[in-house]
């Protein structure tokens, strides 16, 4: 089912963009919600089975941007000598630095603390809320919502330093 | 992260400073845990915007990488993508074989939001805009077309580079860039004179091509001249920041555009001397940390002369920027043409950097000038000839002919050699029927 997912979101991913544009910011959430109701088919799924599936989701959704970000980092580095006809302004390498930061910070904390992991990905990759989170966990909404916050200053706090 | 740590995050999370610090003592927490704690609690505030909003740019580029694969080798309309070029104001572009005529084209697709009618609006105005105007120094549209919902313009292919990119690679002189804005120049004029406003005139949107000449491109943002109050400067920036072109185009804007009252034809002609400014000076003149200050110093500084920052620009050049940037529109060119004026006259001035290895190479190499003065006499020498001969002529068939002679002359004007034709020879080669209708009108 991975693979299927993967390919499902990429390509989700790509159509998503072709729609709105690329100057808009992607809502993740719209697009693992999108790939949910394909490969759901024409099925009603419970609310477990969703959030289950958007936890799966989630951790894709970060592999599919993480590979791509160093793809097109390398890519960067290789092409520098090529001719450029528009300047891409400086500021254009760094949502992809940052994200590689954060995947360096998140596999750090996975090795003591992978639940916070998986709540930061369904939070910042899948586009999950608390409530869908804490049900594919089965922990309480509140528990959910201090772990995140946690989570989150250690995460600022890792990629600042 | 230790146990320690979290429960302390938790407890001390929603409390004042004061609070924080009276927790500390209170519950005699030690030095490093407490350091590791205000560490974690200094990055609570704020929370998840910045990252999560990289996390959305990133995926937007991602993603926006995937359609760039899925792009390349694929054939729109006749057109077969074969590179991507660059990122413009509206859409990315592309270079593409036209292979109903073979030749290489430059395709760019609109990245149209859903059903945003005004997008489309905007993306027929640039090629209504940009077709409607036939100048070398402007690129030429050659087709609008849209495929499965995506809008995309052809227009002529420029191998070369922006002017931003042209000025690092080749260091160019004053009288490149003089030469180079000249052209650029008259295409505004002539834009202007269609009734056509540019309005987003960056180095970006000038190509120069490998051969020397520039193009200006990306009518995007123009306007036609009547329909320009329509709206204000908050709208053009919003959509330059909404095209994902951070602080740069800000930085061209005009006074008169940056604080939000209409514009017209001298917005242009401000936009204009800026970059002409900045690629002369290797800065531009008006520059902040963002976009409101930046725009703060449009409206109120006054840039560093040029004669600091590029002592050999000629003193006309210098004020031709400084007229062309003046803060208040009335004191600016009143037209792109009056600009074009004093441009193509500095043109013909050539500067003392340039005129000194002229002199010294005649100097040096006298038998150049020989070889001038030769060829001067010998054109004075046949000239002199051919003179005489027609004057001889004229007279003779002013006798014979009377008025005649001026309806056949030009007839012959160029590929007779008149001193060894006489009147009767050329009234022979004349066809029968022309003769005799010279004769007779």
């Amino acid at each position: 089912m991975i693979p299927l997912v993967y390919a499902e979101l990429k390509k989700l991913a790509a159509a998503h963009l072709r729609r709105e544009g690329r100057e808009r910011p992607l809502e993740t959430t719209a697009l693992v919600h999108e790939a949910f109701l394909r490969l759901a088919g024409g099925r009603h799924p419970s609310y477990e089975n969703r959030a289950h599936f958007y936890g799966i989701a989630s951790r894709l959704m970060r592999q599919v941007l993480v590979d791509l970000a160093r793809a097109r980092m390398s890519e960067k580095r290789g092409a520098l000598q090529q001719v450029e006809l528009a300047e891409i302004p400086n500021l254009g390498r760094q949502p992809d630095e940052s994200l590689l930061t954060m995947n360096d910070a998140l596999g750090r904390l996975a090795r003591t603390d992978p639940l916070k992991v998986q709540l930061i990905e369904m939070r910042y990759f899948g586009g999950m809320t608390a409530e869908e989170s804490a049900t594919v966990l089965s922990m309480s909404v509140h528990v959910v919502r201090r772990e995140l916050r946690l989570a989150q200053a250690w995460l600022h706090k890792e990629m600042a330093g | 992260m230790r146990v320690e740590v979290e429960t302390l995050f938790h407890e001390l999370a929603d409390l004042s400073p004061e609070g924080r610090t009276q927790y500390f003592v209170e519950h005699n927490v030690d030095e490093d845990t407490r350091r590791e704690v205000e560490a974690l609690l200094a990055f609570d505030s704020g929370a998840s915007s910045f990252l999560l909003r990289d996390v959305s740019i990133a995926a937007s580029r991602a993603l926006g990488d995937i359609i760039l694969q899925q792009m390349i080798g694929k054939t729109i309309s006749h057109y077969r993508i074969e590179e991507k070029l660059g990122e413009g104001g509206m859409g990315t572009v592309y270079r593409a074989r036209d292979l109903n005529l073979n030749r290489s084209v430059a395709v760019k697709f609109i990245s149209s939001e859903l059903g945003d009618a005004e997008h489309r609006r905007r993306f027929q105005l640039e090629a209504e805009s940009a077709s409607s105007l036939n100048h070398p120094n402007i690129l030429a549209v050659y087709e609008a077309g849209s495929v499965d919902g995506q809008q995309y313009l052809v227009t002529e292919f420029i191998d070369g580079f922006t002017l931003r990119e042209w000025v690092r690679r080749q260091k160019p002189s004053v009288r490149q860039i003089v030469d180079v804005c000249a052209g650029i120049a008259d295409g505004l004029a002539c834009a202007h004179q269609s009734g056509i406003l540019h309005r987003d005139i960056k180095p970006e949107n000038i190509l120069v091509s490998k051969q020397g000449y520039a193009k200006l491109v990306d009518f995007g943002l123009a306007k036609l001249l009547e329909t320009e109050a329509e709206t204000g400067p908050a709208d053009t920036v919003a959509r330059r920041t909404r095209a994902g072109e951070f602080l740069g185009t800000t930085a061209y804007m005009s006074p008169e555009q940056a604080s939000g009252r209409t514009t017209d034809a001298r917005s242009d002609v401000f936009s204009f001397g800026v970059v002409l400014y900045e690629i002369l000076a290797g800065q531009r003149p008006f520059t902040g940390d963002s976009n409101v200050q930046i725009l703060h110093a449009i409206i109120n500084d006054c840039p560093p002369p040029l004669s600091k920052l590029r002592p050999e620009t000629p003193y006309d050049l210098r004020v031709i920027v400084e007229k062309a940037t003046e803060k208040d529109p009335s004191d600016r060119y009143q037209s792109m043409r009056e600009m074009v004026v004093d441009l193509k006259r500095l043109q013909r001035i050539r500067p003392a950097d340039q005129a000194l290895p002229l002199r010294e190479k005649t100097a040096s190499r006298p038998w150049r000038l020989y070889a001038v003065a030769a060829v001067v006499l010998s054109i004075a020498f046949f000239a002199t000839i051919w003179y005489l001969d027609r004057a001889e002529r004229t007279r003779s068939s002013r006798d014979s002919q009377t008025s005649n002679s001026l309806s056949w002359k030009p007839l012959f004007p160029r590929t007779e050699s008149s001193w060894f034709s006489n009147p009767t020879t050329r009234e022979s080669l004349m066809p029968r029927s022309a003769r005799s209708e010279a004769v007779h009108s």
